[in-house]
């Protein structure tokens, strides 16, 4: 393939830059909190001694006649003190015009990633490769054990495939769009950023409860999701929305043996019609069906087909951007975001090398929210722990209470943390 | 680390009440200093969000300036319309200072809109004046102009990698105006058309052979389908 100084934004990455703003900026977050003080020097070389390798990170966003493309970005990037509201949108231009940010706190470094770079699984990859390279230039003895590609590794073309596309086969299975959806609502703050809970529990707690209901733990999840949601939003509540609908990611790489470092996952979609005398056990039954059913090989297909055959209709092809752009932000409201209730995104396990496990105490992930999808979960396992990452845009947590609560009824003991973001100050 | 008997949880942060619940926590033993993962808000810390008053000063005195403009012309002299001059003008401003300077839009927009605006500006004068110049003398003026300093930017600018295929489009556009003229408007003036026409077909030229390379690639990259 040949190597050239830009790249076309992925099929799912087409839709965000049209479409981001401060009320949605579409950032997710990986965060570790590290055994001792972060060296921001050492971070920031860290940082621009990888950038060589992932070309598709050292990139800047650039408007094109017919598409948004990343163009090759030779401006050094900076690392930064963290920012209390992070998931923030990122001011691109203060930003050296990269598409994502590095965060440094005592002994907490952040990856803040823009979606249109790419997705959670590829974002924790490039997260451990800095994690790999700062220990290194730290002097620390860190040995990869095949889990990390060190900065030696020659940066791969299929790291920068888009896999959507090359992956596109002709597959017709219908899904029908929810109907008379609910959502999660409250008092929004009358200030940006977003309120952060994390609910850190043992892993093995939650994959044995999980296991008593034969689910899986992002079933187990994605059940207590839809459960959670009954209990705070519709129970006793008069309303003919009673629909909730639940985006998870499938991470598409391993399906298809995928190197990639852009996005490459799809949604399947859990949801349930609220109705009275509803159980968990219910909940986590229709999580399971659905997730495996979604699963299935022919239903991801389809929905490759129908995303990649939109960004192949020559009739859209052909319009130009500042039309474009308006055409996908009606259509991402009638056809994307407005179809969920709310998103759970488990990411699974961070396996890290042994030498590098010595240094980090603490994996997190977070995703922002936006103004159509207000509650958001996000999930990442690491070292006999599993950090579930609650995200609003506004005051109420009572959602966030009723999901802790479910997830801790059997006795699992559970620490949380809070940005305390609804504080009067 | 402090315990919420509510939640039945334990709560890592520096304050003294549950994140969850809004109870005070219990604080058991000697409390450690602890690393607070999440830093709490900031009141003082708010986003750069620009403060637009004088933007809407200018605004306000700009229709103002052409109202009145407007009523004067109405009520002192219907037969000599000047003040459509007043507002192509106070728009034109507009132009130059929040598109062409202060705004970080392409090179290729600049320069149309700067074109565009002038064009407009000079149309109106042409308007209130007794005589025809503006297709004749002018406009091939204009167009030799800026064929002529788009030619010296690309020659001098340290961005004329960038910068080429913009310029080349623009050349392509000019050249067909003249062409235009050339051919079909026989009551124009037309020797300024021929040495634009001339002129700017040999920068095309030029950039065509010198930078063909650059074209090919930036073409492929600003409209890939």
């Amino acid at each position: 393939m040949k190597k050239r100084n830009w790249y076309p934004l992925d099929n799912a990455a087409k839709i965000f830059p049209a479409v981001y703003s401060e009320k949605r900026p579409y950032n997710f977050c990986f965060s570790a909190v590290l055994s001792e003080k972060v060296v921001p020097e050492k971070l920031n070389a860290a940082l621009n001694n990888i950038l060589g390798r992932i070309p598709t990170f050292k990139t800047r966003l650039k408007r094109g006649v017919f598409w948004y493309y990343l163009e090759e970005n030779k401006k050094p990037f900076r690392v930064e003190e963290e920012i209390p509201d992070y998931l923030g949108l990122i001011d691109f231009k203060a930003n050296n015009d990269y598409l994502f940010k590095v965060y440094y706190r005592e002994y907490k470094i952040s990856l803040v990633c823009f979606h249109a770079l790419t997705d959670g699984n590829g974002g924790l990859e490039v997260f451990k490769q800095i994690l790999l390279e700062y220990f290194l230039l730290l002097g620390k003895k860190v040995n990869p054990d095949g889990l990390i590609k060190p900065k030696t590794t020659p940066d791969n073309y299929k790291e920068r495939t888009d896999n959507y596309v090359s992956n596109y086969k002709k597959a017709k299975v219908r899904i029908k769009s929810p109907k008379n959806l609910a959502h999660s609502d409250g008092t929004a703050f009358d200030y940006e950023g977003f309120g952060l809970i994390t609910a850190t529990f043992r892993l093995d707690d939650l994959k044995a409860a999980a296991k008593n209901y034969g689910a899986t733990l992002t079933e187990y999840l994605a059940g207590v999701y839809l459960y959670a949601f009954f209990n705070t939003y519709l129970k006793g509540v008069n309303t003919k929305k009673k629909n909730v609908c639940i985006l998870v990611p499938v991470d598409m790489r391993k399906k298809y043996n995928s190197e990639s470092l852009r996005n490459y996952s799809l949604f399947v979609r859990v949801q349930r019609e609220y109705s009275e005398n509803f159980t968990l056990e219910q909940c986590i039954a229709s999580a399971v069906e659905q997730i495996r059913k979604g699963c299935d090989e022919k239903v991801l297909d389809s929905i490759n087909h129908f995303n990649v055959s939109v960004e192949k209709n020559v009739l859209l092809k052909i319009v130009p951007l500042f039309l474009k752009d308006i055409v996908l932000r009606i259509g991402y409201y009638f056809q994307g975001e407005n179809l969920q209730s709310g998103d759970l995104s488990n990411v699974g396990l961070v396996e890290l090398p042994k030498d590098l496990k010595e240094f980090v105490k603490d994996v997190n992930f977070s995703i922002s929210a936006s103004h159509t999808s207000k509650q958001l979960v996000a999930a990442i396992g690491y070292d006999e722990k599993i950090n579930v990452t609650f995200t609003r845009n506004f005051v109420e947590n009572a959602f966030e209470r009723e999901f802790i609560s479910v997830l801790t009824q059997n006795g699992e003991a559970v620490v949380v943390k809070s940005n305390y973001w609804e504080k009067k100050l | 680390m402090k315990y919420c008997k509510h939640c039945k949880a334990e709560v890592q942060s520096s304050e003294n009440y549950c994140p969850l619940c809004y109870n005070y926590l219990d604080t058991e033993g000697e409390e450690k200093e602890e690393f607070v993962y999440y830093l709490e808000r900031d009141a003082s810390r708010k986003r750069a969000i620009g403060n637009n008053f004088l933007l809407k000063l200018f605004l306000y005195l700009s229709i103002c300036v052409t109202v009145v403009c407007f009523v004067i012309n109405y009520f002192t002299d219907k037969h000599m319309l000047w003040s459509p001059v007043v507002f192509v003008s106070v728009l034109y401003m507009w132009i130059l200072i929040m598109h062409t300077i202060m705004s970080s839009r392409s090179a290729f927009e600049k320069i149309f809109f700067q074109l565009v605006g002038i064009i407009a500006l000079l149309l109106t004068l042409e308007r209130i004046s007794a005589s025809a110049w503006f297709l004749s003398y002018v406009l091939p003026a204009i167009l030799i102009a800026t064929t002529s300093v788009l030619a010296m930017i690309s020659l001098i600018s340290k961005h004329k990698k960038a910068l080429i295929t913009t310029f080349f489009v623009f050349y392509i556009l000019f050249e067909v105006v003249s062409l235009v003229f050339l051919i079909f408007l026989k009551d124009v003036y037309f020797l300024l058309y021929l040495i634009h026409a001339i002129y700017n077909g040999l920068i095309l030229l030029g950039t065509l052979l010198f930078g063909g390379k650059i074209i090919r690639n930036e073409v492929a990259k600003k409209a890939h389908l």
